[in-house]
């Protein structure tokens, strides 16, 4: 899947657009963030509630913070197999014995989607973030349907 | 019965004031709510149990809602709260003989209570809460002021709300009520989780005095299943499973009745009074 792809940001601006939620909790955020896709990124500018530009590239002045994770990561959340907050903590929860658990760190076993970047501004629009990451697994999730 | 039925309260535990829903009349039932909730997480099943001849009592942990903190500190241990609950069942059981049911954070206070006050507990239900914690988070100290972490209060929201049963997460009013149901200090949950991640009490079951029922919904993705059944395992005989389906972090908003029947069938096949 080409997340750079004219069609899936189009679809992706859209669902955005049409998410209250989204737009009430942004109404403040006046920054960037890039969504990691496996080795792609999209680089989303949000203003006032609005995303209002996306860049296939990182532009000089970076982003405010970024979200990622491999291609199965965020078809799990966009199925509904995993929830938001499953795949963006840390933790061994998914394994079939104690002894995977640890030796896949523990505790501190990598989260699916990485979230990295300005944690201060991640607070401030945590709930902002979960649906742009619904509405980013969502159209990941139709865009395969199409392509089907 | 309904909710209205519950009367709420005040004691003074230690000289510490504290808040408790009671409801009904019989053999008391301690109830012990999840982190950075309060006893209001209770209210459907306290009425439940009632109708089956239990006397219920929920109390909001120190700190959480209505009760003060103890010293103006949270509590950053399971053993604090379960120490402080264990006085609490004295205080109002008199000389009954509680059974306990825990939630989460309060499943593993129960599991603590498993672990130190077994032979003073009728029955022990740990729901969510399995007695040791480590793998499943990074503990979350560095999170525990506002100022360090704007982070904190919106994960807590929103890992509670997704931690829901698939069924009651669809339920659109009961998200927004439960969402309600998780606004408190962010020292006090947070402290609640700094207890869950430190947890730890596999080598204290080798003699557990009384039947304890380790319950785990199906949909939550925060206990993994492997810890309840080996939690279970590690009290032996004294202990059942109950694997709950379409049932997520929390039995006793999600499915109220079912949890008392549960419960009531669990305490009259192994803990009867005599």
């Amino acid at each position: 899947m080409d997340i750079h792809d004219q069609s899936f940001r189009e679809r992706l601006l859209t669902a955005l657009a049409d998410d209250p939620e989204f737009e009430r909790e942004t109404r403040w955020f006046d920054g960037s963030i890039l969504v990691g896709y496996g080795d792609q990124s999209l680089w989303l500018k949000i203003y006032r509630g609005k995303a209002i530009d996306t860049l296939e590239f990182t532009p000089v002045f970076g982003y405010t913070f970024k979200i990622g994770g491999a291609p199965s990561a965020w078809e799990k959340l966009g199925s509904g197999e995993r929830t938001f907050s499953d795949q963006v903590s840390a933790g061994s929860r998914h394994q079939a014995t104690v002894e995977e658990m640890e030796a896949g760190g523990g505790a501190f076993r990598p989260p699916e989607l990485a979230i990295e970047g300005n944690w201060v501004e991640v607070g401030r629009i945590y709930i902002g973030l979960i649906h742009l990451a619904r509405c980013f697994a969502g159209c990941v999730t139709e865009t395969a349907e199409v392509a089907a | 019965m309904s909710t209205a039925e519950i009367i709420g309260r005040y004691i003074h535990i230690d000289g510490n004031r504290t808040f408790y829903d009671e409801c009904g009349e019989g053999s008391p039932v301690v109830c012990i709510h999840a982190g950075a909730a309060d006893a209001r997480i209770f209210q459907y099943l306290l009425p439940e149990l009632a109708a089956r001849g239990y006397h219920g009592f929920a109390l909001d942990l120190p700190g959480h809602s209505r009760s003060y903190p103890v010293d103006w500190e949270p509590f950053r241990t399971i053993n604090q709260h379960a120490e402080y609950v264990f006085k609490f069942a004295q205080e109002v059981c008199g000389d009954e003989k509680p059974i306990v049911i825990g939630c989460a954070t309060g499943g593993t206070v129960a599991f603590d209570l498993v672990a130190n006050h077994s032979a003073e507990c009728r029955a022990i239900v740990p729901m969510e809460g399995p007695a040791w914690c480590e793998p499943i988070l990074p503990f979350p100290g560095e999170l525990e002021q506002p100022s360090w972490s704007t982070a904190w209060k919106p994960f807590i929201e929103y890992g509670t709300i997704e931690a829901l049963g698939r069924p009651t997460r669809a339920d659109a009013e009961k998200v927004k009520e439960f969402w309600w149901l998780h606004q408190n200090a962010q020292q006090a949950g947070n402290g609640d989780i700094q207890g869950w991640a430190l947890h730890d009490v596999r080598d204290k079951l080798d003699d557990v005095r009384c039947p304890v029922l380790v319950i785990k919904g199906a949909d939550d993705f925060w206990v993994p299943e492997v810890l309840s059944r080996e939690s279970a395992d590690l009290v032996g005989e004294m202990a059942e499973l109950k694997i709950l389906p379409d049932i997520g972090h929390y039995p006793m908003f999600e499915d109220p009745v079912g949890l008392a029947n549960l419960v009531d069938d669990f305490v009259k096949r192994r803990a009867p009074l005599d």
